[in-house]
């Protein structure tokens, strides 16, 4: 048990490093701004899983990373707010709005629920589109400017927005994975395996679940933010179902059943599809079946494959 | 005569057209192991359902402790101290026995969000005292030396032990025991009825239990109150009940 730990903590240690090292190592515009996506999916489907522990089943997390993003880029184009004021605002909104929609909605279960925060995504995307005389709907907000340490613009460079990313994430995942460990995170697993028995020993399933759902919604909305401050555009599509399902994806490929699960799932599965770029129209063709192989053959997860490996060598 | 630790007043729960429990009234006193028996659907459930805050009556009151209790939430029931096992061995299949155990402490923790989110010496310690106490009563429900087994491997007679050793682990004041015996072999059924009196007798904690092994509940019972369509027919002391006419005609029909 211990020994596993030393090697988890290790690892960790080493990947965290080679995070830091890497622009130095590749300085190449393109693999920076693939991997600084994948560290924004990575808190999102992180949080799917937060979420998913207690059991409850989201497809609309991406919502709250619009509510980050359109919140966070009017506030810097409308009032001149920072950008880094603004991550932590349109974390919050994205908080306080989830905390809203949680006390009501995470009191259904099952696929009820999943239908519910599906609608949730859908919703958010259209009013977005509807609500033209802020948003300006389908043209998006353009030029939503950029961060900079006080005379230093970050602009076209992907390196500070590399760090920035990185820095994001390692905090996100490091506050989740308290949250996992402590007795909250015991009581989390508890509800999502057996939510009336945890009831019956003290422990408030609203309540547990609402914050949960919060915290993992507040992260959303920081990268959504962040995210809206390195593309400098935002538009309803980039928040509708379709990347909620992504993020979801992320989480299940990667192996739902521990904390680095969704972290393996969003480098494998986003890598995978900027290189199947190069089939073009046959992505999906790739792609979707590829997904269901996982799914049928490792119910684990990509995480569960060293696992599986190591057992069957054993027998 | 000792005090009342729940009353139940009146207390009516239909579902439709049928009366679930019926005016029923009830009395436990504090310190004592009360058998609530009944044929197949007379209610017993339903009455744990009420006291645990699964449902709310339609009418009626209960009082534990002085308090009313009536409608509140199963988590804050819990918290007044009410803790209840279920019928079929509810567990957390997932987790580890000894994790299992953890969850109960849930409301012993005084360590609060922050000083748990910061890992702080407080919850670290907190954390060991409440490991030590459920190795404790592992050990004395006999299955200490699972602690580090999946709950879902666990054969019933073991899961059922755990469901006992978790609700103790809530540091309860009052246990309601439901079906505890079902299920086990007759030498399964002795310990579980020595430990259920050593439980009570050592640590003061009052108990409910819902059996239909009557063999076990006149051993383990000091009284017994019976039910049947949601009203209560009987109830007095063992000896008593096993006279008693209306008892026998619910069981066995008229005669």
């Amino acid at each position: 048990m211990n020994k596993n730990n030393r090697i988890k903590s290790l690892l960790l240690l080493v990947f965290t490093i080679i995070g830091f090292l890497f622009p130095v190592i590749r300085n190449d515009p393109y693999t920076l701004s693939l991997l600084l996506i994948i560290f924004v999916f990575i808190v999102a489907a992180v949080g799917f899983r937060l979420i998913y522990i207690t059991g409850r089943l989201t497809i609309g997390q991406a919502a709250f990373m619009g509510v980050g993003a359109y919140t966070s880029a009017l506030l810097s184009l409308n009032f001149g707010i920072n950008p880094w004021l603004g991550l932590l605002i349109g974390g919050i909104a994205a908080g306080i709005l989830a905390l809203g929609i949680g006390y009501i909605v995470l009191r259904v279960g099952g696929v009820y629920f999943v239908i519910i925060t599906l609608c949730l995504a859908e919703i958010s995307k259209l009013f977005w589109l509807w609500w033209r005389p802020v948003t300006y709907g389908n043209s998006g907000l353009i030029d939503v400017p950029g961060f900079s340490i006080a005379s230093f613009q970050f602009g076209i460079n992907k390196i500070p927005y590399y760090y920035l990313s990185l820095i994001i994430m390692l905090v996100a995942l490091f506050v989740m994975y308290r949250m996992e460990r402590s007795r909250i995170g015991i009581a989390l697993h508890a509800l999502g395996q057996n939510d009336v028995l945890a009831e019956h020993l003290g422990i408030n399933r609203t309540r547990y679940r609402v914050l949960a759902f919060t915290t993992a919604s507040f992260f959303c909305g920081v990268v959504g933010s962040f995210y809206a401050h390195y593309i400098h555009f935002v538009h309803p599509d980039q928040f509708g179902v379709m990347p909620s399902i992504m993020i979801q994806i992320y989480g299940i490929a990667g192996g739902i059943g521990v904390f680095f699960g969704p972290i393996v799932g969003s480098f494998v599965v986003a890598g995978l599809t900027e290189f199947l770029k190069i089939a073009k129209e046959f992505q999906p063709l790739i792609y979707g079946p590829l997904l269901v192989i996982i799914m049928l053959f490792l119910p684990k997860g990509l995480i569960g494959l060293p696992q599986m490996f190591f057992k069957s060598s054993k027998k | 005569m000792t005090n009342p630790m729940l009353e139940l007043v009146g207390l009516r729960k239909n579902f439709g057209g049928l009366m679930a429990v019926d005016e029923l009234d009830l009395v436990v006193r504090s310190g004592e192991i009360l058998g609530l028996i009944g044929p197949n659907g007379a209610g017993k459930t339903t009455v744990y359902n009420l006291i645990s805050g699964i449902y709310k009556p339609a009418s009626g009151k209960i009082i534990f402790q002085g308090e009313n209790i009536t409608g509140l939430r199963p988590d804050q029931v819990a918290n007044r101290g009410v803790i209840r096992t279920f019928q079929i061995a509810s567990l957390f299949k997932e987790l580890s026995v000894l994790d299992n155990m953890l969850v109960a402490f849930h409301l012993q923790s005084r360590a609060g969000f922050w000083r748990s989110m910061l890992n702080s010496n407080y919850s670290r310690h907190e954390e060991k005292r409440f490991r030590k106490r459920a190795l404790e009563i592992l050990d004395f429900m006999g299955i200490g030396s699972l602690k580090h087994e999946h709950t879902i491997n666990l054969p019933h007679g073991h899961q059922v032990t755990l469901g006992l050793a978790i609700a103790l682990a809530a540091n309860p004041r009052m246990l309601l025991l439901d079906e505890p015996l079902t299920g086990m072999n007759p030498e399964e059924v002795n310990t579980m009825v020595s430990r259920v009196k050593q439980i009570n007798q050592e640590q003061g904690i009052t108990i409910i239990v819902v059996e239909h092994n009557m063999r076990a509940v006149m051993e383990l019972c000091h009284r017994i109150a019976v039910i049947n369509f949601g009203k209560k027919i009987a109830e007095g002391v063992p000896d008593h009940i096993r006279q008693n006419h209306a008892v026998i005609e619910a069981y066995l029909g008229e005669s």
